[in-house]
């Protein structure tokens, strides 16, 4: 399988040469909403970076690898890395400036939506509608109660004291009401041996449902093992939030048991109950993905079942290898991108019955509404994106400096102050990373070139001459490269030619203006489409007329 | 600055809408950006579990999720612990949440999290009388109070 090939020789090669090293990334331009550029941070192989998300600043955290793979290789962008020259104690506060920064946003979203599930609940109750679902009540089933399997995990866990009932009237404290009922939920499920419900099962592809190895049956016992002393354990804890972690490891439980009994791998769905996004891939491109995901799932069935690796973290990967295989492949539903592996639990939700509040229900929802619109004014205060006072390169440069203790520190570790943001111009990345390379002390720059620029180099390699050039630098001609309505409509590539690009840019507009054209005729079949890669070409044409390029051209799938 | 760059400023002045922070659902440019993205991500954590001791427990091997887990929390409990007014749920749900973050629903089997927990407070400035204090009122002799002292005399060791 290549694309996994590729993926672990990145992995093994590129990613470790970073290890202990702190770098700024300069991303280059190109079409959409990337064409000002975009910088970040690498440390230890993480690239720790800002986006604008509906207003908001997002702190965002990749992997190398997987920012590579989509802004180099996918979005056909140039990274130039500058590698700081600097004690690995220094990378470390570096990371810890980021973490605070990415906690102290994760908790403040964590209280918006909870706020906003309040605002739900009360809704749903004030209108006698069924309560919103309890997160994790959907993975077991009560009409499936008596469940073998289930009755035995209760007999392992016979260990557990029988809870008190939960209080349940609590209008003004709805995030502690859930809580209490999925705890009561948990412990009726354990008590009544509910059994697994369908829908949080990943139904994996009849090609893909092989029979289990020993060893992954003796990795699916020591899960089991593992499991009734979880679940026993989490019977008696303390903490209020245990009902969720209960149920997920109950449905766990069951699926490993069914596992045991069938002889084929049983797995939770991480994506039940998610509404999919549009899938508007081509299929060529839908069965590279499924086969990657086929390849993700054999690999995490060794690594994780196969070698008794039963831990929870790990297991959730291979339950979100088997999930995205279960979804033609598609490993997107949790959201986008995120850190180190998708990182999303099962969590099926089921509505269940919630006790009648003595409480005002009208004025509870006008105050919840109330904590709503002061979460969001909080979130807005705090994270609010402003072009040029905050924005990803101040808020990048505010938290790497921040990340010692004075310009001092700083410059001891760094070799200067962190150019400011809020310089003049200094919110443009490129003159950011101008300002890094000149100040901070660099040991070396690297240059990566972008995915096309690479692959027209090999191509001219084996079959060098004037006519594969000119070939290549057609995007109708490329070998290299397919044209998409997304690029925008454009006849010559102008990244990698600077005194010919405003000619070429003025062929390019020409090319774009008669797309436009024909695309009025064509609008009534394509909505519109050619239009508006037309339009958009024109627009991306008029830089290149000033010898500046935006547009490269962007890619589907990285074999 | 290179002649090239210096033509780009103009060009993004004029443009100064254009020239703002990527939007993350942009960013996502393909569909497939975030579908191999996301399966990159899984492929990369296999890779790291294969290479690494195991997934509890602290190694200078550890996956990068799990210290990526023990970071986190140990900035959180230190901001937790200085700022005033927090309650006991709060504290938890917050642990929670990180630790959802990282592909794990019962924290309190890990023992990442009391060893970070302990190192978040030594960063808060807790004394050591106070932490002896902290452990006696966990159970001193209970894996995670010595889990927790052991990250607050050597944290990130």
């Amino acid at each position: 399988m290549r694309a996994f090939a590729a993926t672990l020789a990145l992995l093994a090669g590129t990613a470790a040469a970073r290890a202990a090293e702190l770098g700024f990334i300069f991303v280059g331009p190109n079409t959409g909403n990337g064409s000002g550029g975009h910088a970040a941070l690498v440390a230890d192989g993480v690239v720790y970076h800002l986006q604008n998300e509906g207003g908001l600043l997002l702190v965002v955290r990749d992997g190398w690898p997987e920012f590579e793979l989509v802004y180099r290789e996918l979005e056909n962008r140039p990274l130039t890395v500058a590698h700081l020259d600097v004690a690995p104690e220094a990378v470390e506060r570096v990371q810890r400036a980021f973490a605070r920064l990415r906690v102290e946003q994760e908790i403040a979203l964590a209280r918006r939506d909870d706020a906003r599930e309040d605002v739900a609940w009360l809704e749903a109750l004030a209108a006698g509608a069924p309560a919103p679902g309890l997160r994790g009540a959907g993975l077991v089933d009560p009409a499936r109660a008596g469940d073998p399997d289930a009755a035995r995990l209760r007999e392992r866990a016979a260990g557990a004291p029988p809870r008190p009932a939960p209080v349940v009237d609590r209008a003004g404290d709805l995030a502690s009401l859930r809580e209490a009922l999925i705890a009561r939920e948990a412990d009726r499920a354990l008590e009544g041996a509910y059994g697994l419900a369908p829908a949080a099962i990943a139904q994996l592809p009849p090609a893909l449902d092989s029979p289990l190895s020993d060893a992954e049956r003796a990795g699916l016992d020591a899960l089991c093992e593992r499991l009734e002393r979880e679940v026993a354990s989490l019977a008696r804890s303390a903490r209020p939030d245990r009902g969720y972690p209960m149920l997920l490891a109950q449905a766990r439980y069951l699926a490993a048991r069914r596992s045991l009994a069938s002889g084929r791998l049983v797995l939770l769905d991480v994506f039940a109950g998610v509404a999919p996004p549009p899938d508007s891939l081509p299929e060529q491109v839908r069965v590279k993905r499924r086969a990657e995901a086929a390849e993700l799932l054999r690999r995490g069935r060794e690594l994780v079942l196969g070698a008794g690796r039963v831990g929870e973290p790990d297991l959730n990967l291979v339950e979100e290898a088997a999930s995205a295989a279960a979804h033609d492949g598609r490993a997107d539903l949790a959201g986008p991108l995120s850190e180190i592996g998708l990182r999303k639990l099962p969590a099926l939700a089921r509505s269940v019955a919630a006790p009648a509040l003595g409480a005002d229900l009208g004025a509870a929802l006008a105050a919840a509404r109330t904590r709503v619109a002061a979460q969001d004014a909080q979130l807005a205060e705090r994270w609010s994106y402003q072009l040029v006072l905050r924005n990803c390169i101040t808020e990048l440069a505010r938290a790497t400096g921040g990340a010692f203790g004075s310009d001092a520190d700083v410059t001891r570790a760094l070799g200067a102050p962190v150019p400011s943001g809020t310089e003049p111009f200094g919110f443009i990345p490129f003159v950011f990373f101008e300002r890094v390379r000149d100040r901070l002390r660099v040991s070396t720059v690297e240059d990566l070139p972008a995915r096309r620029e690479v692959e027209v180099a090999r191509v001219l390699a084996s079959s060098p001459g004037l006519t594969a050039a000119i070939r290549e630098s057609f995007a109708y001609g490329s070998t290299v490269y397919e044209p998409k309505p997304r690029d925008s409509a454009f006849l010559l590539f102008t990244d990698d030619v600077f005194w010919r690009r405003p000619a070429y840019g003025a062929g390019n507009l020409v090319f774009a203006l008669g797309y436009t054209g024909l695309g009025i005729f064509t609008s009534p079949f394509d909505r519109g489409l050619r239009v508006g890669a037309g339009l958009e070409g024109m627009l991306w044409s008029l830089p290149e007329l000033g010898f500046v390029n935006i547009r490269k051209g962007t890619y589907d799938w990285r074999d | 600055m290179h002649t090239p760059r210096s033509l780009l400023v103009c060009a993004l002045i004029a443009a100064l809408p254009l020239v703002g922070c990527e939007s993350l659902s942009a960013t996502i440019q393909s569909p497939s950006d975030s579908i191999a993205g996301s399966s990159k991500s899984i492929g990369g954590s296999f890779n790291a579990i294969s290479t690494s001791s195991g997934s509890g427990g602290k190694s200078a091997s550890a996956a990068p999720n799990m210290q990526s887990f023990e970071r986190d929390l140990r900035v959180y409990t230190a901001g937790f612990a200085v700022r005033p007014g927090g309650s006991r749920e709060d504290f938890l749900r917050g642990v929670a949440r990180i630790a959802e973050d990282h592909g794990v629903s019962d924290w309190e089997s890990e023992p990442t999290t009391p060893r970070a927990i302990g190192e978040g407070l030594r960063d808060a400035g807790l004394s050591a009388g106070q932490m002896d204090a902290f452990v006696d009122g966990i159970g001193r002799e209970r894996p995670e109070a010595q889990l927790a002292l052991e990250g607050y005399r050597h944290p990130g060791s």
